[in-house]
């Protein structure tokens, strides 16, 4: 697939203006912290390359305002992030989740947009898995109107959890049945390697064809960037 | 013997399906759906398709695809989703999906292009298994051992 000429002569003109280099710190500072908790080797420069993807860069209106374009109209990033879904609340760091919560910060502050960008990239990309916090089983009566997933979020289990200790529960259960259960949770199993790929496949849900193309031009670019 | 002949004419006659049904049943999904706040009017629909019908509990559960896109962004995000229905087109479940789709149903169990997780957690699949009481779990089948949409046949005949 061939990129819009335009598209790819607006990320050429990164190369002579280092105002495209405006959140580098942020993504910086975002990613490192984002290796030490998840001991992950994300490069901050794919990110910075996703940024110019999203905003179209420093003449787009979105520059000064929503760079990593979280928090549009309709856009549900934001409300996910807000109300902790998704699991964001196990990518987001804690200063990150006290700022999103005492709401303060805009997200068209750019800054915050782009760290609140980030989190929301890795909680699309992130693998999660069951975590259990007490090997002990434990027992749970079936009521009248249980499902699986209804029980688990109620006696503080994952679906998953339920399905291998009753293996019977995946085709039906019944009031009066008796479902073993540990204590457990979703986790975070690994973060992958960000590859402009997954970015598209993840993030991007193919909304846009060309965007792990996009993102591979602007990683071209920026591997030019001499300043 | 043309009582009989009748009688089997009748049995095997099957109402002709025009284009226009099609239409209007699409219609009345995109109807339900917007009704049911299924679609989001801050989103760009691009996609709301009937996929196939699911078996389970001795109802049949229309599936559906639906994509939305965020509208006004520099590079549109799609946020897809499957939606299981009742015979009445109501709203009864929703799997999240990122790039997988929705190919074909079989029985209780719905097959997908790619692999993906409930609740977005390990274990990862392309088969989603209905149960009696609509929860969902995920298995995997090797490519090559997909049923064949429509008539459920094995694809063993190649071995033959």
């Amino acid at each position: 697939m061939t990129l819009d000429p335009k598209w790819t002569a607006t990320i050429d003109a990164a190369l002579s203006d280092s105002a495209w280099d405006d959140y580098d710190e942020v993504i910086k500072k975002e990613v490192t912290d984002y290796n030490k908790r998840f001991a992950t080797t994300i490069d901050w420069k794919i990110l910075k390359a996703q940024l110019w993807t999203e905003s179209g860069g420093p003449k787009s209106g979105a520059w000064t305002t929503r760079p990593m374009q979280i928090g549009n109209t309709g856009d549900k990033a934001w409300g996910v992030m807000k109300a902790h879904k998704e699991h964001s609340n196990l990518i987001c760091s804690a200063a990150l989740t006290k700022e999103i919560d005492d709401g303060k910060s805009s997200i068209n502050d750019p800054k915050f947009n782009v760290r609140v960008g980030i989190a929301y990239v890795l909680t699309r990309v992130a693998d999660y898995g069951t975590k259990i916090t007490d090997p002990k089983e434990k027992e749970y009566v079936v009521k009248a109107g249980d499902s699986i997933e209804a029980i688990a979020a109620r006696i503080g289990t994952t679906q998953q959890n339920l399905f291998d200790l009753n293996p019977h529960a995946k085709k039906v259960i019944h009031p009066g049945d008796k479902l073993k259960y540990q204590s457990a949770a979703i986790d975070v199993t690994s973060i992958p390697v960000l590859t402009p790929e997954i970015l598209q496949k993840r993030y991007n849900g193919n909304g846009d064809s060309t965007y792990a193309e996009k993102i591979k031009y602007c990683q071209d670019v920026i591997a030019k960037i001499k300043r | 013997m043309r009582l009989l002949l009748m009688l089997l004419l009748a049995c095997t006659w099957v109402a002709p399906v025009r284009a226009g049904d099609f239409d209007a049943a699409q219609e009345a999904l995109y109807a339900a759906m917007k009704r049911q706040k299924a679609i989001d009017p801050e989103l760009r629909l691009v996609t709301l398709r009937y996929v196939c019908s699911l078996e389970y509990a001795k109802r049949r559960w229309p599936v559906v695809d639906s994509v939305e896109q965020v509208r006004g962004a520099v590079v549109p995000r799609a946020f897809n989703r499957i939606l299981v229905l009742d015979q009445k087109l109501k709203l009864r479940k929703i799997v999240p999906y990122a790039d997988q789709a929705p190919r074909f149903c079989k029985g209780n169990q719905l097959f997908v292009q790619g692999e993906l997780g409930i609740d977005n957690a390990a274990p990862y699949g392309n088969v989603l298994s209905f149960s009696d009481n609509g929860d969902v779990s995920v298995s995997k089948i090797d490519v090559n051992d997909l049923p064949i949409p429509l008539t459920g046949e094995r694809k063993t005949y190649f071995l033959k």
